[in-house]
Formats: C-alpha cells, structure tokens, sequence
C-alpha cells in the first residue's frame, strides 16, 4: 500500500536499536510524548506497517520498543532512522478553536484587503501564544494566531484571512 | 544576585511611551520593539508587541501571567523548528 505523503503525519522516529535481543529506542514527536504509544498503527515513509510494540521509557520523549518478528541486533540495524507515521484521519478530532499543525501548514495566507501573503511555513509557541509563519518565498511574516489577527480559518479551502495589523516580522 | 526591590522593575523609558501612544489610538498594531531586557508591566496587558530577535520580530501578546518577566525570554534567538507531529495551536 502507497500512501500520498499529504496523508501521513510524522510522529517519531528509530532512533537507534538498544541491546541484543531487537529492541529499538524510538523518540517521540506527539504533544504529549507517550501518545506515540496509543496509535494502533505506525507506518514508514512508504506507508508499509511498523508492528512495534512498546515497552518502557528510556529517557524524556524517548521510548523502547520491540519491533515483532525482529529479535537480532543485526537485524534492527535497518530500522535506524526510519521514521514513524500515522494517518492523518487517525488523529483524534481536535477540540473547538485547537487546530492540527499539520492541517494549517500550507494553508494560503490573504490580508484583509485581498493581498496574497504567501503560505503557512511553521507553527510556533515561543511561550507567548502561538504564532504562524505566512511566506511567499521572499518576505516571511510571524502572525499571532488568535481571532483578532487570524478572523478566518477555511480548512476545507485552505485559506486563512489575515489583519493587516497583525503583520510582523516583515525582513 | 537578584535585582533589589527599592530600585523598581527595568523598563527602557521608549516602551511606555509607545505603549501608552498605542492605547490612546485604539487601534491593535503590533508595537515593535528592540528592548528585550525590559520588564513586562501590569499596563502592557492586553497589547501585542513585536520582539526583536536580532533576525525578525517575534509577535508576544502580553497576559496576566507574563508580567515580571523579561520581554527576550518570549522571543528566542536560536529557533528549533521541531516536528508538527499531532500538536494542536490553540486560536
């Protein structure tokens, strides 16, 4: 099976194996690092299954796992750096005003007034509220994400409209 | 050593002054700043600040529980992109 990588959300990685007997230490991505753990399903970047099964925590974010039918050393070498997905219809729904990362990158950005901006590059929180990065290739802008500066949010179209008050961080 | 008390929080004079200028107009502009060492105050609740980072200014929209703390510690200088993963941005 050959997913679209639209479709997939990155939300690990093997980082390294750990010990002799096919246990792999795997650092998580999620919000909240043992979430990882609640997904059925995790896949590679092709969209093939990873059956891993998992087993205590390492370290902060850092988890070990057994990967079922590898029991060697060797044999998990080749899951080094392999990354862990799941489905973005997996994700659980989001609650009222929270909003996936994923599902706002790449969204088109557009001012009040009708201006193009670009599109949504990253998603920050500097502690301070989150923030969205809108870029057209040249000029990058650091927008507050709340309804003052961010009024519309249209995920089925990918548009967001913005204030053009809120446009800060103009190179 | 912490700062002593009788000398009052740092604040550089400009900030006041923007800040107050942007209260009396109304309007919800972003006030650039550069003072990153300058304390957050109880009247600056409420505004948006625009914090250099020595790159590009970092939107911090000031809250209740910010106040007392620096400006600079909201507005990193070295930014660690990290993974989107399943976290959420609250609106």
């Amino acid at each position: 099976m050959t997913t679209g990588l639209l479709d997939l959300v990155c939300v690990g990685v093997i980082t390294s194996p750990h010990g002799i007997q096919g246990m792999v230490l795997v650092k998580s991505f999620t919000q909240i690092p043992s979430d990882i753990m609640s997904y059925h399903t995790l896949l590679d970047e092709e969209g093939k299954k990873i059956p891993l099964k998992f087993g205590r925590e390492n370290s902060k974010e850092e988890f070990l796992a057994h990967i079922e039918g590898v029991n060697t050393r060797n044999d998990t070498e080749q899951y080094r750096r392999i990354k862990l997905y799941v489905l973005r219809k997996d994700l659980p729904k989001a609650d009222d005003r929270f909003y996936y990362h994923v599902d706002l990158l790449e969204c088109q950005a557009h001012s009040i007034k009708g201006l193009d901006l670009g599109k949504i590059t990253s998603v920050f929180n500097f502690g301070a509220g989150d923030l969205i990065e809108v870029s057209d290739g040249k000029e990058s802008y650091l927008v507050p994400f709340n309804p003052d500066a961010v009024p519309v949010i249209d995920l089925e179209k990918k548009i967001i409209q913005i204030e053009d008050d809120f446009l800060c961080g103009r190179k | 050593m912490a700062r002593s008390v009788w000398k009052g929080p740092f604040i550089d004079g400009y900030l006041i002054k923007k800040a107050d200028a942007t209260r009396a107009s109304g309007r919800r502009e972003i006030i650039k700043i550069w003072s990153r060492r300058s304390t957050i105050l109880p009247q600056f609740v409420g505004l948006t600040f625009g914090v250099y980072n020595g790159h590009k200014f970092i939107p911090v929209f000031v809250t209740e529980n910010m106040i007392g703390h620096k400006f600079g510690e909201f507005a990193p200088t070295r930014t660690y992109y990290g993974h989107g993963a399943d976290k959420k941005a609250k609106r």
